[in-house]
């Protein structure tokens, strides 16, 4: 249950993320649960004390508290009794509502060039820590991605895996795909990674 | 302070970003055309709101998929994109997309490249315009232009048909016309066929030779346009200088080379219940005439011959009869005085015979001299009282109230003919019947009527009893001894005078007999 301590204690999370993030959030509600949904995140945001971080003032391309963006994750789970699957499914919606993502369409040629990239795409979006994809290898049909510099909340985990998956399905043609988070910082890893594989 | 101008400059972009995200959010709202934004790989990466309300599928869905997850013939779209990304123009290309709740669009696609700053493909655009209208109006027209098409291969089928059929119905009224003219052409009377305009449309043979014209002198010409032909010209004349139907015979005599009588008919041609034409039959009577005529002279060379013998035979038998060559026998008396009756009876048919020969010969009325006919009724009366006392027959003759003008008439032919009827009144009577004989005239004629009360004439044998040698059945077995001559003569002998005769009868009851002869 979502509550002022836990609001006080991620807020004391650093960096900035891109307002998008907070509209491709609001595009899944209202896919999902319509207005009638939005304002429920907003009364309970104001229940919370909170800003409204849904709001039309909210730029694609402007750079907004990090913490922001576990609070939005937090709190649709706990209003909608959401899972992981559905954090999860959000991370997969996520890259195509994104303006940011569109902006970088034209690295999405293969998946070598994407996540060469990967770096830049990363820095796009968050101003600390780091994208690494240290092994792209397309005759496995693997890719390793790694999340330097990130222990921020565990539920960021869940929707990274729908996110890097879902960027991936933007250049992969298949029609299965996999992602494991191998290594996560909660875990005691150093960093988060990410094996994606396809058939 | 260049911290500041860097700030400046990071603030400077960031607001263009903001505005080019408006602009291309408005844009992507605002366009009409469905267009979707697809990767090397063909796997769509963006789509814009008119895509997404063409196909129903929404960004969720749709980015992500092959572009060709969206169309019919997967294959042929992919092979459209590859096509494209080997930099080959593919506009308006004709597709059926699969939406989102399965139905079928017609869609015209269109892909362009994209490439970043160095060349390189980067992608492409696929945009997609909705023809079902065009489409369906499209189909519409075909559908139309097909029935059309078929409609009119129906009527052409059709007129072929009816072609066929009146291209068959001319060989038919072809090989009818040319039976009708092998028929008219072979037929032994000469004939002149004249269309509705009265133009000749045919000249048999024969009448090329009795007319001495030819068929392709006279063709499409009226018969006023060619009386420079004379037989034409004759034959104009014998027919009152008209072609009309009036029901007439005509008599053409042509002098040339020999001389030689036709009959000439003209008839209607009808079809249904038009007139289309008439034709003018010349029928050569000429042998007829002169085996008419050579009949005539042999019966009148006969009679004659046979006449002469006949009187000396009755005077012989008149005078042995009166006791003249001395006294005979009862007996002998009874047979002569029947073969005398017999002589006289055969003398009778002599004369009769030897009349019809006048007759036919035109020459039966020598002359007219002014008569009074009441006298001669008077003295036929007179002759006839023996006959009539034999057969108790009453003759009453009702003079006329006013006084007969004369008239000129061949007495001694007019006694015949009242002679004949009166005979007639008494031979086919019954026993104690009446014959009267009455006269009246107006300003014209003299009218004569004899009416008897005798066996009266079949209405099935009126139309024939003016015929040569015709006896009615009942007068046969009434009186065996008549020659059927009788009524023959007299009507002739009266036409001859411009006079009229005419009967009443009804079986059994009596006959009536009237004949008028003009007074001037």
């Amino acid at each position: 249950m979502l509550n002022k301590n836990i609001i006080e204690e991620i807020s004391k999370i650093k960096g900035e993320t891109r307002g998008a993030v907070f509209h491709t959030d609001v595009q899944y509600i209202l896919d999902k649960k319509g207005e009638k949904g939005l304002e429920e995140l907003r009364k309970k945001l104001k229940d919370l004390g909170q800003g409204d971080i849904y709001s039309k003032e909210i730029n694609s391309t402007g750079w907004y508290p990090l913490w922001w963006r576990v609070l939005s994750l937090l709190i649709i789970q706990d209003t909608f009794n959401w899972d992981e699957k559905e954090i999860f499914n959000m991370g997969i919606s996520a890259p195509k509502h994104s303006f940011i993502v569109k902006t970088l369409l034209r690295y999405f040629i293969s998946i070598e060039k994407t996540f060469e990239e990967s770096a830049k795409y990363w820095e796009k979006h968050y101003t600390i820590s780091k994208l690494e994809a240290p092994e792209i290898n397309v005759k496995e049909k693997r890719l390793v991605l790694r999340l330097v510099d990130f222990k921020i909340h565990p539920i960021l985990c869940v929707y990274f895996r729908g996110y890097f998956k879902s960027i991936a399905g933007l250049v992969v043609k298949t029609d299965k795909m996999t992602i494991k988070e191998t290594k996560c910082p909660f875990s005691g890893d150093a960093y988060h990674e990410f094996v994606i594989e396809w058939e | 302070m260049a911290e500041e101008k860097e700030v400046f400059i990071s603030r400077q972009i960031k607001e263009d970003l903001e505005n080019l995200e408006r602009y291309v959010e408005e844009f992507s709202k605002f366009l009409p055309l469905p267009v979707y934004t697809i990767n090397p790989t063909g796997i769509i990466v963006d789509t814009n709101k008119a895509a997404n309300d063409l196909t129903g599928y929404n960004e969720e869905v749709i980015i992500g998929k092959e572009i060709e997850f969206l169309f019919e013939n997967k294959k042929l779209v992919r092979e459209y994109l590859n096509q494209a990304l080997e930099n080959k123009i593919i506009k308006n290309r004709e597709v059926i997309l699969i939406s989102y709740n399965k139905k079928r669009i017609s869609v015209n696609i269109s892909i362009s490249i994209r490439k970043d700053d160095k060349d390189n493909i980067i992608g492409c655009f696929l945009a997609i315009s909705d023809i079902t209208k065009i489409k369906g109006f499209q189909e519409g027209l075909e559908r139309k232009v097909e029935e059309r098409t078929n409609d009119l291969e129906k009527a052409k089928t059709a007129l072929t048909n009816m072609l066929e059929d009146t291209q068959e119905a001319k060989e038919k009224i072809e090989e009818e016309q040319n039976k009708t003219r092998a028929v008219l052409t072979s037929i032994t009377d000469g004939l002149i066929v004249f269309d509705k305009d009265k133009r000749i449309a045919l000249v048999n043979p024969d009448a090329e030779k009795k007319l001495k014209i030819k068929e392709s002198d006279v063709l499409n010409k009226k018969i006023e346009e060619i009386l420079n032909f004379p037989a034409i010209n004759k034959l104009y004349e014998a027919i009152g200088q008209k072609i009309e139907w009036t029901g007439q015979k005509y008599e053409l005599i042509l002098e040339k080379p020999i001389r030689r009588f036709f009959d000439i008919f003209i008839t209607p041609i009808a079809s249904k219940e038009d007139v289309i034409g008439m034709v003018i039959i010349i029928h050569d009577i000429t042998r007829d005439k002169e085996i008419s005529r050579m009949k005539t002279e042999f019966v009148s060379i006969a009679a004659h011959q046979l006449r002469t013998p006949l009187s000396a035979v009755k005077w012989s038998l008149h005078m042995i009869l009166d006791g003249d060559v001395g006294v005979i026998s009862s007996e002998q008396v009874d047979f002569l005085q029947k073969a005398y009756q017999s002589n006289e009876r055969m003398i009778l048919l002599i004369n009769d015979l030897l009349n019809i020969s006048r007759i036919e010969e035109g020459r039966f009325i020598y002359s007219k001299k002014e008569c009074s006919l009441e006298k001669i009724i008077k003295e036929i009366i007179d002759l006839s009282t023996g006959l009539s006392k034999e057969r108790k027959i009453k003759l009453i003759f009702k003079k006329p109230e006013k006084q007969l003008p004369k008239i000129k008439i061949d007495k001694e032919k007019i006694q015949v003919v009242v002679q004949n009827l009166i005979d007639n009144g008494i031979r086919y009577n019954k026993i104690g019947g009446n014959v009267t004989i009455s006269l009246k005239h107006d300003k014209l004629f003299i009218y004569v009527t004899i009416e008897d009360t005798g066996i009266g004439i079949s209405d099935l044998q009126h139309n024939r009893i003016f015929d040569k040698f015709f006896r009615a059945d009942n007068a046969v077995k009434a009186d065996a001894e008549g020659t059927g001559l009788g009524l023959f003569i007299s009507k002739n002998i009266i036409e001859a005078h411009e006079g009229k005769i005419s009967f009443k009868s009804k079986k059994n009851k009596g006959t009536i007999f009237t004949f008028s002869l003009p007074i001037n």
